[in-house]
């Protein structure tokens, strides 16, 4: 009898533990799918020099892959090859921003400001900062862009200066320097000082004064601040090139291009585009498209022009499981007294089971 | 002191050993425990909606309208009870103003609300409070001590239960109550309180409908008692029918006729090619059951249980149904896997089937009940469907077990079938 019941709870525990490996891919952590864009009433061919692409804003860190409507009604083998970089068009002006965000004030003298980052590009070849230069007004000293490996680095990694005159009003400013390769997933610290400058006549730049740049944190004459800056990495290379055969594109199915995660991904505006080169019009893959643009956070291309329309597309970002608990934890600890009253409760009837159990025992011994 | 404690609300044949009485309390810890994990971080805009529509009720002091109109009534209490628990409570259901149900949009905004856990707890506690009774129900409704703790240990760990009420959060455990309780009293021969009972379970949910007919002929001997029967049945619908014509805006007994669930049981026919020649199966088979009470039926607890529990078993064989509809089977399966131990391994069957069955909802039945614990991840993560959809063509896998829960549900019936035969010839001789 007890034989019986031994095998009967081994067999529901090996049952249990089968079913947790199967699923525990999904406990500690899983890719997330975004549907960015799903309806398609038309298709564009790609082949020869045509190269068709969209922009996309990452919806959250750690981007993994892509899914891509795509065709390939002749069952093409020829070489595609997708390509994924920061995206080099400014399709969301900055007057276009919802919110600005506030300026950092002038700087001027010993002030500096700066930010640190987690960099998503494997070569960074430059940063773009949200500046502004007080409506228009003609500011002419020298501006002095640093980039260290942390604020405490005394050494510049790079350094590039620009004059004052060339900050246009809430735009973007673009300071390019020698490449850094190999940059991705490394921190890095920028700040920028003018030293010359003085009250009437200087520039200054604009923040969030909420975190947007979760692995990043302001700083303010080299003291961390709360926000970020409003910055975007600058990378002439791609952050992903794909080699594949045509012959493993199917027909009228989401296409996966998979590739390293970028790990400091959200909220920045990414360009995947396709191209073809030894294919030609008889032996071209198409991605399927909507002809108006349904996608407001991007823009479709084709050879680097925007085009009217939005691809069929989904992004894939990963999400581990101490994320899923830190989240938790923190929507828990929104409300303190519930917390401790479910926690009591929970550990009362815990109590009450233990002492249960081992009375039963006691009860089973006397019999 | 344990017998004490105890004395009122477990019958006396439980306490008369202190191993039965710990063993009950054992179980129903479990249960307790297990409903306690699920209750704050787990919902479906189901349960927003019908408490969005109570505290519309409250606020506008407009009660009648909603249908089905008594358990309307039955979350405005339950909502006057746990407002001051919830002092933000109008914060929560602001959305109220514009609409009577919750999208998807006011689902996934509540989630990120701070005092999201605790809204989910609270709103689950009456749920937990009649499910409760249900499990008391159980131990009441039979005397054999076996018995009682079989259907009683299961109705603690049922899968479907859980999820229906905590994790999906719907109210279905009200009709269910009412339904026991009418059971139980038909047991102690009170018919008249029975069927008004399940008259309240009616007017809270119409499935129950159902049962109205099976009921009569079972426990109603001759014709005008049968009448009389029928009538009472009817009252506590009629009193909400009633109420809500009063209102002028919305008839029970109508939206009940032009409800999709009514779709649901005709979906499966056959069309013949003339005119407007159609054979529904479920009414079909629905009429063989009635036609089979009412040449063969004597009165006895065991037969109308058993033919309820067929009912329900040819419905969900034959008709499309949401998965939290399966919780309706659990207190006939409950009685039914305390006479015979090998329903438990059919109804677990029945339940792997039903897992799959409810991929076809994709993410609303996935992912997004999980949302409060963390949105941004569960209301993106893939939904099996989605998952299988990579590998094989989900929707057949699908189809495959949802005719496997079929199956299981005929084989089910043919077993009750057989044990009511059985039965009954017992009676005769």
């Amino acid at each position: 009898m007890k034989w019986d019941r031994f095998r009967r709870v081994s067999l529901v525990f090996l049952i249990l533990i089968c079913l947790l490996l199967t699923i525990s891919p999904r406990i500690y952590g899983a890719d997330i799918e975004f549907l960015d864009q799903l309806r398609w009433n038309a298709n564009i061919a790609i082949y020869g020099s045509r190269k068709v692409g969209q922009s996309f804003i990452a919806r959250g860190d750690r981007l993994s892959r892509m899914a891509v409507f795509m065709a390939n009604p002749k069952r093409s083998a020829k070489k595609v090859i997708f390509h994924l970089r920061i995206n080099p068009y400014e399709e969301i002006e900055p007057e276009e921003l919802q919110f600005l965000g506030p300026s950092v004030g002038e700087i001027h003298g010993s002030e500096s400001t700066g930010q640190t980052f987690l960099c998503s590009v494997p070569t960074l070849s430059g940063i773009k900062i949200l500046m502004a230069n007080y409506h228009d007004r003609m500011n002419d000293q020298d501006v002095i862009f640093h980039l260290k490996k942390s604020p405490k680095d005394k050494l510049d990694l790079r350094k590039v200066v620009i004059n004052a005159s060339r900050i246009k009003d809430n735009q973007y400013a673009e300071l390019s320097f020698s490449p850094i390769y190999d940059a991705q997933d490394k921190f890095y610290y920028f700040y920028i000082e003018s030293p010359t400058s003085y009250p009437g006549n200087a520039i200054t730049a604009r923040y969030s004064p909420s975190d947007i740049c979760t692995e990043g944190e302001r700083y303010v004459n080299g003291a961390g601040a709360t926000g970020d800056l409003l910055f975007k990495e600058v990378s002439e290379t791609d952050v992903v090139t794909l080699d594949i055969s045509g012959s493993k594109i199917r027909h009228n199915v989401f296409h996966e291009f998979i590739f390293p995660r970028i790990n400091s991904s959200s909220n920045e505006s990414f360009y995947f585009y396709i191209e073809s080169p030894e294919a030609d019009a008889s032996s071209a893959v198409y991605f399927q498209y909507y002809d108006s643009p349904r996608y407001r956070q991007g823009r479709m291309y084709v050879d680097g022009l925007p085009y009217q329309g939005s691809l069929t597309f989904k992004t894939y970002y990963y999400v581990g499981l101490s994320e899923i608990v830190g989240e938790f934890l923190k929507h828990l600890s929104q409300d303190i007294v519930f917390s401790l009253f479910y926690s009591l409760l929970g550990g009362f009837v815990v109590f009450l089971l233990i002492a249960t159990i081992i009375l039963e025992r006691k009860l089973k011994k006397a019999h | 002191m344990i017998k004490k404690i105890f004395s009122g609300i477990i019958p006396l044949s439980y306490r008369k050993e202190p191993q039965v009485l710990i063993t009950i309390v054992k179980w129903g810890l479990i249960g307790l425990l297990l409903r306690f994990i699920f209750m704050p971080i787990t919902t479906h805009s189901d349960l927003l909606s019908v408490y969005g529509r109570a505290f519309y009720m409250i606020q506008q002091r407009q009660f009648s309208g909603m249908i089905p109109l008594l358990v309307h009534y039955f979350h405005t209490v339950f909502l006057i009870i746990l407002n001051p628990f919830m002092p933000y409570s109008s914060e929560i259901w602001e959305w109220t103003s514009r609409s009577l149900g919750a999208d998807e949009r006011i689902w996934m905004n509540f989630v990120v609300h701070p005092n999201a856990y605790r809204t989910l707890f609270f709103l689950k506690v009456p749920y937990l409070l009649f499910d409760g009774l249900c499990a008391l129900l159980l131990l009441h409704i039979f005397k054999d001590q076996k018995k009682g703790l079989r259907a009683f240990k299961f109705w603690m760990v049922n899968p479907v239960g859980i999820f229906a009420l905590y994790i999906f959060g719907r109210f279905e455990i009200i009709p269910i109550f009412f339904i026991l309780l009418s059971l139980f009293y038909v047991k102690k021969r009170k018919n008249i309180l029975a069927v008004l009972l399940l008259g309240i379970s009616i007017a809270t949910k119409f499935y129950s409908l159902l049962f109205l007919l099976p009921f009569v002929f079972v426990v109603g001997n001759k014709t005008g008692e049968r009448l009389k029967l029928l009538f009472l049945g009817l009252v506590p619908l009629l009193i909400m029918q009633i109420l809500n014509m009063l209102s002028g805006v919305r008839s029970e007994v109508g939206t009940l006729a032009g409800s999709l669930f009514v779709d649901y049981l005709l979906a499966m026919r056959f069309k013949l090619p003339f005119v407007h020649d159609t054979v529904f199966i479920f009414v079909l088979g629905y009429a063989l059951i009635l036609l089979y009470v009412y040449y063969n039926s004597k009165f006895s607890f065991a037969s109308l249980y058993k033919h309820m529990c067929i009912i329900l078993l040819f419905l969900f064989a034959t008709s499309f149904f949401h998965p939290h509809y399966f919780m309706w089977l659990s207190p006939f399966i409950a009685i039914q896997i305390a006479e015979d131990k090998k329903f438990i391994g059919l109804y677990t069957m029945q339940v792997l089937c039903l897992v799959i069955y409810s991929f076809q909802w994709d993410r609303s039945l996935a992912g997004y009940l999980f949302a409060p614990i963390y949105k941004f991840y569960f209301a993106n993560v893939m939904s099996p469907f989605t998952f299988i959809s990579e590998f094989y063509p989900a929707e057949k896998l699908v189809g495959i077990f949802r005719s496997i829960l079929s199956a299981v549900s005929f084989w089910m019936i043919y077993q009750i079938f057989k044990s009511l035969v059985l039965h009954k010839s017992e009676i005769r001789q």
